[in-house]
């Protein structure tokens, strides 16, 4: 038996440190919630204040800006107060619920922001689901959740969620990918099956199962005339680089499947606001193993100030092998065609487009 | 020399066995595993328990609601490792459990136990992580999911698999006949009892949309129970967010053991606990459904070191090293400048 001190010592780490923070803090959400009162942390201003209270915090140089934690339309309860030393609204929830529900928001100005995030649909909601797009949803599918954009002046009003995302997949078999031995398999079944009337060979109901989707966000309401595609409407990174404080930050999955084991799919969004302008990217990544990688990107971005806003499209792709290739030195290269991150800085871009609306 | 009660004795304090012992291990399951046939045949009460997924505090869990093995008899439906940060930890358990009390523990194959699929979900990555690149420890693991046997079936009547039927199989003794020992290939029976999925719409069999793998329907499934002698099915493979699912009224079942799966899917988990056929209970099943455990906040107990990035802590031989409160409980709002 060996001796305490031959016990494996890590030489490598495997997750990021943001991998671990963010998996811990869900984790926290759903567990902590089982334990007794007491041993949860104290909150200050979260629980005990009156319902529908709004805490406003005055944060340096504002003398124009009216910001408002919940959000001045916020329906219900609210467990996602301010914070008051920094301003920034306290993503998760520090009071947790089981199962969990967080639906922080945020007012500036004119402007309201909200997110909401739940755990994976329930079997009867599931059906429901699939009653509405006649395909199967993701295997983890976060129906529940959602973000959600909206000015009551001009009346804008635009929101992501699984449902209307799920409704752009295709469903025209011409433009179906095939795992990597998919003809392989295919023949011998062909060869297999063809006195057999248990199996049908054809595929039923044909769907892209790669869930990948065209969906920009659902438009509820967008003042005339629209948005405007002008490829020119670069979205402007000095204000983004400018590391302004951060009011609200959110990000969550809003599917995610494992194409069977053949790789991944996952529609993912995440927000930032800042006091003068905010920032959405709602990325899907589709990786099948041995046959291609493929990421779209949605950014939409709000400036407060002047009342514009631009959202970008943009598509990169790019061959399984070819990926792979570029990365072959390393000890263990699909380690890193799972990290989204690394992929998006490889993936060779197809296209960006670009539409502005001026309010 | 061998000493499994000491091997539990870590294992269950959550450390790592090092490289020879797990080879030894390795070599002692694989000698017990091939005089198994394709099916186990055992006996209620049992208890069945689906993906785990490298969940090691949410198994540990599973053992203080359903009772520690040798007290409880356990079949477990397959998937141990991938996704989840404990693979390592919890497999090394499980082959322990089985060497020691080999007649209460029943290990199934799962479609991760493969060397293609842990290439892609993180089980190599998790060994070479915790053994170093070096090592050959998921060598010696996925070599030994070579013998896993593919099927079980409790008292003569509950068909026990990680996926489901294949047009291939149309009785029992067609499982019989795999040569069980080799990777788990695309194509054929094998793939088919840990890969295929049921639906509820569905008669027959039917290829999936992916254009590998089947799926199956209620025809196929009266005709196997019928043909077979069989009540039900039990399998796992499937994420629910209940824990379980019942077809075609309990015909066909799937049991999911990993709750809060891959940390945010906030889902429950179940076992399904089988009574035995003297119990008074007119249904003679229960599933025993819970949610992820407080323990398994352990699942994150690393350590920050310098640089920002986490690093395992240094073991002061008490299983878990001694972490300052505050850091544990950190909450600062995590934000991201991302572009």
């Amino acid at each position: 038996m060996s001796s305490p001190s031959s016990y494996p010592k890590p030489l490598r780490r495997s997750f990021n440190s943001w991998q671990i923070n963010s998996a811990r803090e869900m984790h926290q959400l759903t567990v902590k919630s089982r334990l007794p009162h007491r041993l949860q942390p104290q909150v200050p201003n979260s629980q005990q204040a009156p319902e529908g209270a709004i805490h406003t915090v005055e944060t340096p140089h504002s003398t124009t800006t009216e910001i408002q934690v919940p959000a001045k339309g916020h329906n219900g309860k609210c467990n996602n107060p301010q914070c008051v030393h920094c301003g920034a609204v306290i993503i998760p929830s520090p009071a947790a619920s089981f199962p969990f529900n967080d639906t922080p928001s945020i007012s500036i100005n004119d402007w309201q922001i909200y997110t909401s995030r739940n755990p994976i649909l329930s079997a009867s909601e599931i059906e429901e689901f699939e009653s509405i797009l006649q395909v199967p949803v993701p295997e983890m599918i976060f129906g529940n959740n959602k973000v959600e954009v909206m000015n009551t002046t001009n009346g804008f009003h635009l929101i992501f969620n699984p449902l209307d995302a799920l409704k752009t997949v295709s469903v025209d078999p011409k433009d179906m990918l095939k795992v990597s031995y998919a003809n392989e398999w295919y023949k011998s079944r062909e060869r297999k099956h063809r006195d057999d009337e248990d199996v049908v060979l054809e595929v039923f109901k044909p769907y892209d199962w790669t869930y990948t989707t065209h969906y920009k966000g659902t438009e509820l309401v967008v003042p005339d005339p629209g948005f405007i595609r002008n490829d020119n409407y670069a979205i402007p990174q000095e204000k983004l680089t400018k590391k302004d404080p951060i009011l609200f930050f959110d990000e969550m999955t809003l599917f995610e499947d494992e194409l069977g084991d053949n790789g991944i799919s996952t529609l993912s969004i995440k927000i930032r606001v800042m006091r003068n302008c905010m920032l959405i990217l709602q990325r899907l990544f589709v990786r099948v193993d041995d046959v291609m990688l493929r990421i779209r990107d949605t950014r939409l971005y709000v400036d407060f100030e002047d009342g514009l806003v631009i959202r970008e499209f943009k598509r990169q792709e790019q061959d399984y092998g070819e990926l792979l290739k570029s990365n072959y030195l390393h000890h263990d290269p699909r380690k890193m065609l799972r990290d989204i991150q690394w992929c998006a800085s490889k993936l060779p871009v197809i296209d960006i487009q670009r539409e502005y609306l001026q309010l | 020399m061998l000493d499994l009660d000491q091997c539990l004795e870590k294992l269950y304090q959550g450390q790592l066995l090092s490289e020879p012992v797990i080879e030894q291990l390795c070599f002692k399951l694989k000698e017990l595993l091939i005089k198994d046939s394709n099916i186990v045949h055992i006996s209620s009460p049992i208890t069945l328990v689906g993906d785990i997924h490298g969940q090691f505090y949410d198994l540990l869990e599973i053992f203080k609601i359903g009772g520690y093995p040798p007290d409880t008899n356990y079949l477990f439906l397959g998937d141990y490792v991938d996704r989840g940060y404990h693979s390592v930890e919890t497999i090394s358990l499980l082959i322990v459990l089985k060497l020691k009390y080999p007649s209460r523990v029943t290990l199934i194959r799962g479609n991760h136990e493969s060397r293609q699929i842990t290439t892609n979900y993180g089980f190599y990555t998790e060994c070479a992580t915790k053994y170093g690149q070096e090592s050959k420890v998921w060598k010696l693991f996925t070599d030994l999911f070579d013998f896993l046997v593919l099927a079980a079936v409790v008292d003569d009547t509950l068909f026990c698999v990680h996926g489901g039927l294949s047009p291939n199989v149309q009785t029992i003794d067609s499982i019989l006949v795999i040569d069980r020992f080799r990777e788990i290939p695309h194509d054929g029976p094998m793939a088919d009892l840990v890969w295929s999925d049921p639906d509820i719409e569905l008669l027959n069999f039917r290829i999936s949309s992916r254009g590998a793998g089947y799926q199956f329907g209620v025809n196929v499934v009266n005709r196997f129970l019928q043909l077979n002698g069989f009540e039900r099915i039990y399998r796992a493979h499937q994420l629910c967010n209940e824990g379980y699912q019942v077809f075609w009224k309990g015909k066909v079942n799937t049991v999911w053991s990993a709750p809060n799966y891959c940390y945010r899917c906030g889902n429950k988990a179940s076992i399904l606990e089988i009574f035995d056929r003297l119990s008074s209970d007119p249904k003679g099943f229960r599933f025993n459904v819970f949610d992820a455990s407080p323990d398994s906040e352990k699942e994150f107990i690393q350590l920050e070191n310098g640089d920002g990035e986490f690093s395992y802590g240094e073991d002061g031989g008490e299983g878990w090293p001694a972490v300052p409160e505050n850091r544990l409980m950190k909450k600062a709002p995590y934000v991201e400048y991302f572009m």
